[in-house]
């Protein structure tokens, strides 16, 4: 026969375990805590190889939107939430989701560009459109970087290196 | 008329109060929602492009890497932040438009024996335009809608027809605002836009005297200059009476604006701007010379934006001369905490002008403005701000609550 100490300590496992079972993470969630880097990929024709944070940081920012006068930038960026995109927000603008959609409203308002970064819901479709598209530039996981993009390195490094900035 | 203003502030906090409550939740789980289904469409896709690869049924040269796509492709797949598809890059024109609009309920005169003032009213609605004609010619437009007690008041605010020749390079034509203020620029009509709810002094659309608009033509664009950042515009106008076709006399205004974004800050911005003209009243002219400079921290944490500027009138047949200084100073630090909805500001603002300036008037103003703005959605905002205000020495000081909500569609 339990005593109630012996219930109480069940009950306690129990709520342990169940605690457990529901603040476990998703396999995907917990895959996602790991360090990822975040490939600056362009559409191979265009004039660069490598980029300083500072630059890359213009680019995007819509500060500059001409690799040279017959090719303009187009930036393409991940849909919110994904996580390419909060490294990305993190770490080039310096902004969270909301002052990021208020800095392309004001930019569009004060006449420095007519439209916002092209968004798109997937790494395989930033591939193919920064394939297809000349001038294009674009974020990726660096593990799903496919051929027919140039890879650009950042302040010197390519994705991997100990020191590369956007991870 | 304090019960009603208790009332509508109690309104007021109970709605921000209400839309932290029950929006934030939601947001959370929707987001681990969206995040989850994304990883899911990635690893799709993924495992698509594996087993294509493995049937033979994908093109040889698209197996390894990205399938090719043609422009309509492209088209489909590329959205912007509204969800709405974009056309493709070669389709022009291609028309945006972008909405801002308010209400507000102020009470003026709090305290005062001459008694208060209150009501509700409209702010302007206003109307951008943008479409770019060609991959290097774009247009703007704007227009306002403002209700005034003779009834509505439409009015053209900008047209611009831009060409990029490079960065560096950009040629404007059109009607513009003026680069007197650098708040004048970036915020102007867009009261969404702007952390207060009024407009700096030097710069209110009704009684600010530095010019807003321009008619003419600019020449604008980034200097190679590395780390330095540095930038200009430079223009040729009518004059400051933009509306309409310009000044009354035939003389050009001429400005220009130089700025600096020190890659080494980031978010900081220092410039000045110079703006000549010259004015008639009453018969005689007098050369208007406006200097200015700023300094803008644009990150929120904090904000930052000071102007000072001067304004210098000269009489050009007797030499006379009168100098209007000005300055605001605004401040203002996004909150970390609500999921960083909650930015209180304060705004100094300052006008001396001599009582015998010719274009100006007398003007000896000097005012504090302390608000907070809650961002109710990423596109709706309500502020709430307490102004102190003295338009001249001997007049008494005017106390006013305001309160707003005001977003961009």
């Amino acid at each position: 026969m339990m005593t109630r100490a012996r219930i109480a300590l069940l009950v306690i496992f129990c709520g342990c375990l169940g605690v457990g079972l529901i603040g476990r993470q998703p396999m995907a969630v917990q895959a996602q805590s790991k360090q990822m880097d975040v490939a600056v990929v362009v559409h191979p024709d265009t004039p660069v190889d490598n980029l300083t944070l500072a630059e890359v940081r213009q680019v995007f920012k819509g500060e500059r939107q001409y690799w040279n006068k017959q090719m303009p930038v187009v930036i393409i960026v991940r849909a919110p939430v994904a996580r390419e995109r909060e490294v990305v927000l993190r770490t080039i603008f310096q902004m969270n989701d909301a002052q990021f959609k208020q800095y392309w409203v004001a930019k569009i308002f004060r006449a420095e560009t007519t439209s916002a970064p092209k968004i798109v819901y997937s790494n395989t479709v930033a591939n193919q459109l920064v394939a297809a598209v000349p001038g294009a530039i674009a974020f990726i996981d660096a593990r799903e970087v496919k051929p027919g993009v140039k890879v650009i390195s950042v302040d010197g490094m390519t994705p991997g290196s100990a020191k590369y900035p956007l991870r | 008329m304090r019960k009603a203003l208790a009332i509508l502030v109690f309104v007021f906090l109970t709605a921000t109060s209400w839309a932290q409550t029950t929006d934030q939740p939601q947001t959370t789980e929707q987001s681990a929602l969206v995040k989850e289904l994304l990883e899911r469409l990635d690893r799709m896709e993924k495992r698509i492009a594996e087993l294509e690869s493995r049937g033979g049924t994908a093109p040889a040269e698209a197996a390894p890497g990205p399938a090719k796509l043609d422009a309509t492709t492209a088209e489909a797949m590329v959205h912007d932040h509204e969800g709405t598809v974009v056309a493709g890059d070669q389709t022009y024109p291609k028309l945006t438009i972008r909405g801002f609009a308010d209400v507000q309920f102020g009470v003026q005169n709090l305290n005062n024996g001459a008694g208060s003032r209150s009501g509700f009213q409209t702010g302007q609605f206003i109307l951008h335009f943008s479409s770019p004609l060609s991959q290097k010619i774009k247009y703007f437009g704007e227009i306002s809608i403002s209700q005034i007690p003779q009834g509505i008041f439409l009015n053209l605010e900008r047209s611009i027809i831009r060409y990029d020749y490079n960065d560096s390079f950009k040629l404007s034509f059109g009607q513009f605002h003026a680069p007197t203020s650098y708040y004048n620029t970036a915020y102007h009509h867009g009261g969404w836009l702007q952390t207060t709810i009024a407009r700096p002094a030097p710069i209110d659309f009704f009684t600010g005297p530095l010019p807003q608009h321009v008619l003419g033509m600019s020449a604008e664009g980034n200097i190679p200059s590395g780390s330095a950042g540095l930038g200009y515009m430079v223009g040729i106008g009518n004059g400051a009476l933009g509306f309409g076709g310009g000044d009354v006399n035939n003389n050009r205004s001429f400005f220009g604006e130089f700025y600096a974004r020190p890659r080494a800050v980031s978010n900081l911005q220092v410039g000045g701007s110079v703006w000549t003209d010259k004015r008639t009243r009453n018969g005689r002219d007098f050369r208007q010379l406006i200097t200015g400079v700023h300094i803008v921290l644009k990150g929120e944490t904090p904000e930052i934006i000071a102007e000072v500027s001067n304004t210098h009138h000269t009489d050009v047949l007797s030499g006379r001369v009168w100098n209007s200084p000005m300055a605001f100073v605004q401040v203002a630090y996004r909150l970390p905490f609500n999921e960083r909805k909650w930015k209180p500001y304060y705004l100094f603002e300052y006008i001396n002008t001599p009582s015998t300036d010719p274009i100006f008037g007398l003007r000896e103003q000097m005012g504090s403005t302390m608000g907070v703005r809650y961002d109710i959605s990423d596109f709706a905002a309500f502020k709430a701000e307490y102004r102190n205000q003295k338009k001249l020495i001997t007049d008494p000081r005017l106390h006013g609550l305001f309160l707003q909500t005001t977003f961009t569609f």
